[in-house]
């Protein structure tokens, strides 16, 4: 197409016409010619002729388009492209001379774009309009090729410098759909991730989309939704699809899905549809959705894109690493910090028990150094014995076989002494090999082992005391509570530990004091900060407690509760209490008659006295002097029974009717003065006594019927039976017709010192009935008196018949 | 031991001798009496009898023994003795074979002029009384 073909500015210059050489076959070359040519009239715009060419630029046969309109064959322009006229314009530009670019239709409705250079010549009044056609799309192809693969080239470096300078990732991802919209002239689209949630489960989460905005209800939709991120967790649909396939997945008849993948309300409407899946290391990492480019999404976008895509992938695949990694490395380092400073001992081995790695306590605490320690067995860095090789091999037989251990391993430690620790064993996973390595924690439970052995000990010491002590123990601990009572407690008190164990200590003193007095309070003692006072306890028996509080504190004073001891004093207080009284009443007695003794002879030594005075003070001297050597007497055989309980008593079967007839001769006087009436049979069961100790009983009671009857009256002595609930007894009975007793005067008569006889008259220590009833006492046997007074007195001393105690004994009461 | 009815305010050194043993009332008398007539003597053997002697013989001085039978015992006999407003100057003895402390003690609390133990010296008991004579004159 030379340049001097332009027309003349008035457009029907007839020029080009004088150029016709009529030697050459315009015919021919028109028709074989290389471009594509048209001729058409330029008033009526009927196509007059088209060469072979143009037939097979336009797949049109000449006969078609010869005499078809020109408009035919002119195509709108597929583009919103400057570079290009609108075929409306075509007549008017086709009159101007030159060069124009215009798109021509093929006969299957492809637009072909062209350029065509037109000349006009005047043909038999005729403007006939000659276009020379070349079709251009190869290297329009290649121009828009060319300005599109720039554009993607600066939209990859673009997003790599994005990357690398660390723009946040949500920008770059927006930059990316950006790139995607702009170079494929998609309307709008998305670009969203596939994660897992934390139990595994795949989501796609929109990370960015188009502000697209169509409706308030799309408005709505996309402020709600776009800064947070759609999730969606139901991937049956498309998205499952895409994410599934490596490759884009293109849907340029979207509305023929529209049925199956029904738009949420206020998604905008949807022509197109491609989902690129952006694929990393062979993962699908998420995918960027396009929507709406006008001429669809073909394979050879797709093609274009393909570099961008990777790029994409990569910048997403590397931000995860990243974001791993820095996640990995603080967790790495967190793990590090704790394995350094723990204080448990951690401690790696592998399989075999061979050490791989410890921490510094670990090294502490087995007191030696990590060199000493690696590659070590594990249990002969514990302590070397096979009680040690035993328990590890026990532990990693365990994690192999259940995942775990947990149990105490002895430790030599570092200073030579034995240790115990409470051990967690761990398998280590690694990703890539499975549980490469075992983790041992160790935490020292040596010292609270000891303390807690120590304690149980302790515990059981303290329990075993209590449980067995005689005493009563309660324990109120710092709150109050009654927590403890120990069995005595229970049984002296009468109190079951069940009722009152757990209550207040108001609750506990209310229910003591129910039960026991608190004797008079000038009893309480306070000594070293115990605090003694004697209660006295009504039922169920009447009991003496002495009770001594202790305040327990720790070591700083505060209060860990109170201990209160019981005692039972009723027994040592009475006890105490009769032998003061005892001593008391035995030091009147002897210092009475000792009165007359001393006072007496000192008066006849100082002074003359006639030989009548004389003697008269003589006699009592010497009376009272044998007044004093029976009490005496009297006292160490009380003192004897008492204190022997009857050990030296030589108990043998003896007949009793020689005993009592023995007794009656010792004090049967032959002056007359005294009648014994004696009926005794010869038959008389045995007994089993000390025959010389019932001797002096029986002498005893005879005596006091002696000096009571005043000698007046007859003294019978005899023997009578009974049953009684031990068996058969025999009585032996003396009745006088003396003075006889009151009730009052009987209640008494077993007292020591206690002597009916106010007056003074009849001699007597007040002994002679104590000794009795002890002796008595212990024969098995009881002393029954009855008399009144002017009466005279029976008293029966009852024994057990010998073969009675001797059936008792077969019976096998032991 | 005899005396006239008349004799008794006359005489100027009564004694009340109180004591359930008769060998130790006799004790006390022979010990004091110095064949002179110095005292004049009158003996209970038990508190009631005591009281029912003392308004008629109006004794300076009693010795009184501590345990004895009957419903009232010497601590007794003596607290009425020292809180009658008549009797209150009378000299109580306590001669008593009761030696311990609280007895003692007890003997004070009943406001006793004097305590003596038995077995007794009669020389201690003669300086006692004439000591208790010279602070009553």
């Amino acid at each position: 197409m030379g340049a001097g073909r332009n027309l003349p500015e008035d457009g029907r210059d007839t020029a080009a016409v004088a150029d016709v050489n009529p030697a050459v076959d315009y015919r021919q070359i028109f028709l074989g010619a290389n471009d594509a040519i048209l001729i058409a009239d330029l008033e009526s715009g009927l196509i007059l002729d088209a060469n072979s060419r143009l037939c097979g630029l336009l797949h049109r046969a000449r006969e078609e388009l010869i005499g078809a309109h020109h408009d035919a064959i002119f195509a709108a322009s597929p583009r919103d492209d400057a570079s290009f006229d609108r075929a409306v314009d075509i007549l008017q530009v086709s009159r101007q001379p030159g060069v124009n670019k215009n798109f021509l239709l093929r006969a299957d409705g492809q637009a072909v774009p062209v350029e065509i250079s037109t000349s006009l010549s005047n043909q038999a009044e005729r403007i006939l309009a000659t276009c020379i056609v070349r079709e251009i799309a190869e290297h329009e192809r290649a121009k828009a090729g060319l300005a599109a693969s720039n554009a993607l080239l600066n939209a990859i470096g673009t997003l790599q410098s994005r990357f690398i300078g660390s723009v946040p990732m949500n920008t770059l991802l927006k930059e990316i759909l950006e790139s995607f919209l702009s170079l494929t002239g998609s309307e709008y689209g998305f670009l969203g991730e596939s994660f897992q949630t934390s139990d595994g489960m795949p989501y796609f989460k929109v990370q960015v989309m188009s502000d697209s905005v169509w409706s308030a209800v799309t408005r709505d939709f996309y402020a709600r939704n776009a800064p947070i991120g759609l999730e969606f967790y139901n991937l049956d649909g498309i998205f499952g699809v895409i994410l599934k396939s490596a490759t884009p997945i293109v849907f340029n008849d979207f509305s023929a899905h529209a049925a199956r993948h029904a738009l949420p309300e206020g998604h905008p409407p949807i022509s197109a549809f491609v989902g690129l899946p952006m694929t990393n290391a062979g993962e699908t990492l998420g995918f960027i959705g396009l929507a709406n480019r006008p001429q669809g999404y073909d394979a050879e976008l797709l093609d274009f894109l393909k570099p961008l895509l990777a790029v994409c992938g990569s910048l997403i695949g590397a931000n995860r690493a990243s974001q791993w990694r820095q996640g990995a490395e603080s967790e790495l380092r967190r793990q590090a910090m704790v394995f350094n400073n723990i204080s448990d001992a951690v401690i790696l081995t592998d399989h075999e028990g061979i050490v791989l790695d410890c921490n510094p306590a670990a090294i502490s605490m087995l007191g030696t150094s990590k060199k000493r320690l690696l590659g070590v067995p594990f249990d002969f860095a514990l302590s070397p014995g096979d009680d040690t090789a035993h328990q590890v091999r026990t532990a990693i037989a365990a994690v192999d076989r259940e995942g775990g251990w947990n149990g105490v391993l002895s430790v030599e430690r570092g200073d030579g002494a034995q240790g115990v620790w409470d051990t967690n064993v761990l398998p280590l996973h690694d990703d890539a090999h499975g549980s490469s390595a075992l983790v041992w924690f160790n935490h020292d439970i040596t010292e609270r082992r000891a303390a807690q052995m120590k304690l149980a000990k302790r515990t059981l010491e303290l329990n075993a005391i209590a449980d067995l002590s005689p005493d009563g123990f309660v324990f109120i601990d710092r709150n109050s509570r009654v927590t403890y009572v120990n069995p005595a407690f229970e049984q002296v008190i009468g109190l079951r530990g069940k009722l009152i164990l757990g209550i207040s200590r108001e609750g506990f003193e209310k229910a003591m004091s129910e039960l026991c007095e608190v004797m008079a309070a000038g009893t309480t003692q306070r000594i070293d900060g115990d605090e003694t006072v004697l209660l006295q306890l009504g039922r169920p028996k009447f009991t003496l407690l002495k009770r001594t509080q202790r305040i327990l504190c720790d070591e700083s004073g505060v209060l860990e509760g109170t201990v209160q001891y019981y005692r039972d004093v009723t027994q040592e207080t009475e006890v105490d209490r009769m032998k003061s009284d005892f001593l008391s009443t035995a030091a009147h007695e002897l210092r009475t008659p000792m009165a007359s003794v001393f006072g007496f002879s000192e008066l006849l030594l100082r002074r003359k006295f006639d030989s009548d005075k004389q003697r008269e003070f003589l006699e009592i001297i010497h009376r009272q002097a044998g007044q004093l050597v029976s009490l005496v007497n009297e006292l160490l055989d009380l003192a004897r029974i008492e204190a022997r309980a009857g050990k030296d008593f030589k108990l043998s079967e003896y007949d009793l009717a020689p005993i009592i007839r023995h007794s009656v001769a010792e004090l049967y006087r032959p002056d007359g003065e005294l009648a014994f009436n004696v009926v005794i049979p010869e038959q008389l069961p045995r007994v089993l006594v000390d025959s010389d100790k019932l001797q002096l009983a029986i002498g005893n009671v005879l005596g006091n019927a002696v000096k009571y009857s005043m000698g007046k009256g007859v003294i019978d002595v005899g023997v009578i039976r009974r049953e009684a609930d031990g068996g058969p007894q025999i009585g032996v009975l003396v009745r006088d017709r003396g003075i006889g007793m009151a009730p009052e005067q009987i209640a008494r008569i077993f007292e020591r010192f206690y002597r009916a006889d106010a007056s003074g008259k009849i001699p007597g220590t007040g002994l002679g009935m104590s000794i009795v009833k002890e002796i008595i006492g212990i024969f098995k046997g009881t002393v029954d008196v009855r008399s009144a007074p002017g009466d005279g007195c029976e008293i029966t001393l009852w024994l057990p018949v010998a073969a009675a105690l001797n059936a008792v004994g077969e019976k096998g009461e032991r | 031991m005899e005396y006239m009815a008349n004799d008794v305010m006359a005489h100027e050194k009564r004694i009340l001798i109180v004591d359930d043993h008769p060998e130790l009332r006799l004790l006390v008398r022979e010990s004091l009496d110095d064949g002179n007539g110095a005292y004049l003597f009158q003996e209970a053997g038990n508190a009631a009898e005591a009281l029912a002697a003392l308004p008629a013989f109006c004794p300076q001085l009693v010795i009184l023994d501590v345990m004895m039978p009957g419903e009232m015992d010497g601590y007794r006999l003596c607290e009425l003795i020292k809180s009658d407003p008549v009797l209150v100057s009378t000299y109580v003895v306590l001669l008593t074979a009761r030696g311990q402390k609280a007895d003692v003690e007890k003997g004070r609390a009943v406001r006793a002029d004097l305590y003596l133990i038995k077995p007794f010296s009669p020389s201690i008991l003669i300086a006692a009384v004439e000591e208790a004579f010279a602070q009553l004159r």
